[in-house]
């Protein structure tokens, strides 16, 4: 359920009307655009019976439709009640062993994260889960946060919250799509020194020096300190990975030292390239993630999600929802069952269970959810 | 180069990556992207010495490069510092940590012998043997590749994709890399044995350092205690010198008390064996303590009676157990002296007598003091009585002797008036008795001025040596520098006349009385001496006595002034006497000194 006008009242009067049941929780995804006072919905919201989660995101899909404003809701079943993880950034965080509970359940159910998207930590975080929980569930999810400032955003019953995840498995088996449809424009490239989420030189030379070469070269412009977040956004960073996605890792920032500022942790001595993206590409990949789930579950879709990343937005401004209409048409296609809704995030999250858990940056994920 | 990474869907939809047929920019791509693999992998390997954290390393860069879902890290026992008397090998690192289940295994695991002598083994679960390779929770399947690290133990790689294929190229590719991990993690296991040692080396010095700490304080409290000790043993010994010294004090005191004792102190056993006795001893029996000390009662030669008694009151004591008091008297050159014995019982714990102290005192002095307050008494009586008669007498004698000298005088017969003489002389003697009667009173006034004894001498001296003409006798006077005294001289000199009358008469002719005066012990003496034949003891008892006279015509009155007279002055008569002569002292106190 889609909700235009973010009010309090509108929110808490659709949350009850969905009637949900006991073992089931709304995921509510507020978009920043006169979003309502959140402490206050959560007040209301925890008078009535419902479990909800939310997050609070640059954007809200309904459908193929991106919205700078609103509120999506989504109703999911699940086995446990959602975990509240403060803190991640602390990296002192004990998650339960939940490996036991999945195990008896027989399924690969789905996990969903979402995770403030401007906390450090967040690849420390990932690895914790997934050391906790493996490959017994499929893992989809998304960085939620506020373009403007780094401020709480995500909830629960206990509170608002920022350098915060919740995480959800739901009561449902899932198939997960990834693709950025980003193109290697130079490389390899070697990080040859970094610290947390700044590289600081590239082939043992300063940072910025090296990406400002390759892109000046394939643009023609000349790119700056100061102009370049006009380029960050096309001219980002993979780091190759065998029998799955490549890792798009895009720089937010640059310091006067030349040092290049990142989401996430890039490690020492990691082989990358720098990639551009161009709408063409970008759009095909959401096509070929539509066609890799044909005719294998058909009426037995519970729903579909899709967590879009705000910078390929960016770079497809309007045709944002071509792309979506791409998914939505394929998921008609093959299920049955169109394109459910989902957020523009930061970062995103998808995994079978059966690698590494990685996160995504400039990357459509894409799932759907059976029974 | 440009590549395109369009999509893959990760289950089931995993596209595949490798292909038959490369072109040459596919294989060019592929050459890179195992340099680039390679290159990151061998960077990540012995960035640390701890073991555990270069295996999280070197996993963090395989694992997602590659897509494996399950990476362990196992070593043989033999090289783990802590666990090298086992043969089994140790599960050191995995990730994640979902899929671990056994942290140990012997090294007969299929996993061993099935990559003995190989450069890796590779088994899915297509084959039926891949059960056995499982030792991890919910793995049903996929594939495993067990990688050796050269002798230390093995990798063992899970992916979940059941045609993953790991062959001889790929294994060769990653030889020179798994052996440099391989070298790397004796390295950090070389290190852990160091660290290992040297913490054991720490703690085997902080254990020898606090051990000898302890015992240096238990040295300490040691000597602190054994310092404390040895200041209350000083103390105590201190304590026991002075107690030593005091008892040596105390019993030289009571040594002194008892050998200057005047008293006799013997102590005798059961056997009646002299155990002690002190220096009194040879007073009494003119033998000296070391000759009686270790003598029986009969050896002693007391005198048989003397032994007797005390031979028969010593069996009494300690058969009885109690005290025993007794009086015996013992003869001497000097004369007869008194003893008072006292026998007294000494116990053992049992409460049986084994030996009896015995201390038996001279009570002569006593004895005679007795008698003296006896006499006294009587002459108390005495004097009262004559007080009483004197008064009722002398008057009824006054009247008749006037009346016998008014009858003689009208007598004309010679013989009449001689007879009528006689009997006026017979009333007049009667009177001078009743006088001395009177003079025997205690209580009778004296009047005591400041006289000096040698001035009332010398004032009856012509009496006295006519007196002594008179018997054939002289008088020999030696008078002395004395100082004065308060006397009656009236009284003084009626003593002196007595006593001298008394010297007179018991010396035949030619006897010499002597009277001295003199100083002795700050007393004024008068001594009164003559050279007759003494006084036998029966009358010595009984000096002073009145009324008792050995004289014919005494009255025994005499000598009995005499005493009361210098009782009056609260002076004191003692009596020396023996067969060459007696001697009367008259001792003047210094309380009467003017």
């Amino acid at each position: 359920m889609y909700i235009k006008h973010s009010t309090i009242s509108n929110i808490v009067k659709a949350v009850i009307q969905l009637s949900v049941k006991e073992d089931t929780v709304v995921l509510l995804a507020i978009a920043d655009k006169n979003k309502p006072d959140i402490p206050e919905l959560i007040r209301q919201l925890n008078q009535t019976d419902v479990t909800f989660i939310g997050g609070i995101f640059p954007g809200v899909i309904d459908g193929n439709n991106c919205y700078e404003e609103g509120t999506k809701l989504f109703v999911l079943p699940v086995i446990e009640q959602p975990l509240l993880v403060k803190n991640i950034s602390q990296n002192s965080f004990q998650l339960p062993e939940w490996a036991n509970s999945m195990e008896k359940a027989g399924k690969k159910y789905m996990a969903m994260i979402i995770i403030d998207g401007f906390s450090s930590n967040i690849s420390g975080f990932l690895t914790n889960v997934f050391d906790s929980l493996g490959g017994s569930v499929s893992y989809i999810g998304g960085g939620a946060g506020c373009i403007q400032k780094h401020q709480p955003c995500i909830f629960t019953p206990e509170g608002f919250f920022q350098d915060a995840a919740v995480i959800a498995v739901v009561r449902s088996e899932g198939l997960l799509g990834v693709g950025h449809g980003f193109k290697r424009l130079a490389g390899p490239i070697i990080v040859t020194r970094t610290y947390d989420n700044v590289i600081a030189e590239l082939n043992w030379e300063n940072a910025f020096t090296v990406y400002k070469k390759i892109v000046e070269r394939n643009c023609g412009q000349i790119v700056t300190m100061d102009n370049f977040l006009e380029f960050s956004n096309d001219y980002l960073f993979i780091l190759t990975r065998e029998c799955s996605e490549d890792v798009v890792r895009t720089p937010i920032g640059v310091r006067l030292s030349g040092e290049l500022i990142f989401f996430c942790e890039v490690p020492e001595n990691t082989v990358l390239y720098i990639a551009k993206g161009e709408q063409n590409s970008i759009l095909e990949a959401a096509g070929q993630i539509g066609r890799g789930h044909q005719g294998l579950l058909g009426e037995s879709i519970r729903t579909t999600m899709v967590f879009e990343c705000m910078g390929r937005r960016a770079i497809l401004q309007e045709k944002i929802e071509l792309e979506l209409a791409t998914v939505n048409d394929d998921l008609i296609k093959n299920f049955g069952v169109g394109l459910a809704g989902g957020m523009l995030t930061f970062g995103e999250i998808a995994s079978d269970g059966n690698g590494f858990l990685e996160y995504y940056n400039k990357t459509l994920v894409v799932g759907a959810f059976y029974e | 180069m440009e590549m395109v990474f369009s999509s893959i869907i990760i289950r089931p939809l995993l596209l595949g990556h490798f292909m038959n047929n490369f072109s040459d920019a596919n294989q060019t791509a592929e050459i890179i992207s195992d340099m680039s693999f390679l290159y990151e992998l061998s960077l990540s390997i012995g960035r640390s010495l701890d073991l555990v954290d270069n295996c999280e390393k070197f996993l963090k860069i395989l694992m997602p490069r590659k897509n494996y879902s399950y990476g362990a890290i196992w070593i043989k026992d033999k090289y783990l510092s802590n666990l090298s008397e086992t043969e089994n090998t140790t599960l050191i690192y995995a990730k994640p940590r979902y899929y671990i289940r056994d942290t140990e295994m012997p090294l007969s695991h299929p996993l061993f012998t099935e990559v003995a002598g190989r450069d890796y083994a590779t088994i899915n679960s297509r084959d039926r043997k891949f059960s056995s390779f499982i030792n991890e929770h919910n793995i049903k399947e996929g594939t495993f590749v067990i990688l050796p690290l050269g002798q230390l133990g093995f990798l063992k790689i899970y992916t979940a994709n059941k045609d993953y294929i790991y062959d001889d190229r790929t294994a060769r590719k990653m030889r020179s890399v798994l052996d440099k991990f391989a070298i790397s993690l004796e390295g950090c296991l070389s290190h852990e044995n160091l660290i290992a040692e040297i913490r054991q080396r720490r703690q085997t010095e902080t254990e020898l350092k606090k051990a000898r700490e302890e015992l240096e304080t238990r040295v300490q409290e040691r000597t602190c205690e054994l310092v404390a000790l040895n200041q209350d043993l000083l103390a105590e010994v201190i304590e026991r010198k002075k107690t030593e010294s005091s008892l040596r004090q105390l019993q030289a005191q009571y040594q002194a008390l008892v050998e200057n004792n005047p008293d006799i102190i013997m102590r005798f056993d059961k056997e009646l064996r002299c155990l002690y006795a002190n220096p009194a001893i040879e007073f009494v029996t003119g033998k000296l303590a070391e000759d009686v000390i270790g003598k029986c009662i009969w050896d002693m030669d007391f005198g048989i009676e003397k032994d007797k008694t005390l031979q028969k009151h010593l069996m009494s004591v300690i058969e009885s157990g109690e005290q025993l008091r007794f009086e015996s008297e013992q003869a001497h050159s000097h004369g007869v002296r008194y003893y008072q014995t006292h026998f007294v019982p000494e116990f053992a714990n049992n409460r049986a007598v084994v030996s009896v102290l015995g201390i038996s005192r001279d009570v002569t002095e006593h004895k005679l003091f007795e008698k003296e307050i006896a006499r006294l008494d009587r002459l108390g009586v005495v004097g009262q009585m004559a007080a009483s008669i004197g008064h009722e007498v002398r008057n009824p004698m006054t009247t008749v002797r006037g009346y016998l000298q008014l009858y003689q005088r009208r007598l004309t017969s010679v013989k009449d008036r001689e007879t009528f003489s006689i009997m006026v002389e017979e009333i007049d003697r009667a009177n001078a008795i009743i006088t001395e009667f009177l003079s025997l009173a205690r209580n009778k006034a004296v009047d005591l001025k400041k006289n000096n004894l040698n001035e009332i001498i010398k004032v009856i001296l012509p009496l006295i040596q006519a007196d002594a003409l008179h018997r054939g006798n002289s008088i020999n006077v030696e008078l002395g520098k004395i100082f004065d005294l308060r006397l009656d001289e009236k009284e003084i000199r009626q003593c002196i006349l007595n006593l001298v009358r008394n010297a007179l008469e018991a010396m035949s002719d030619g006897g010499v009385v002597t009277i001295k005066t003199y100083i002795e012990n700050e007393d004024v003496v008068l001594s009164i001496s003559d050279e007759g034949k003494g006084i036998d003891s029966r009358t010595f008892d009984r000096l002073g006595t009145p009324f008792f006279t050995t004289k014919e015509n005494g009255t025994g009155l005499g000598l009995a002034v005499c005493y009361s007279i210098v009782a009056r002055h609260k002076a004191k008569i003692d009596v020396e006497t023996g067969s060459s002569g007696t001697i009367f002292y008259v001792r003047f106190a210094d309380e009467n000194r003017e």
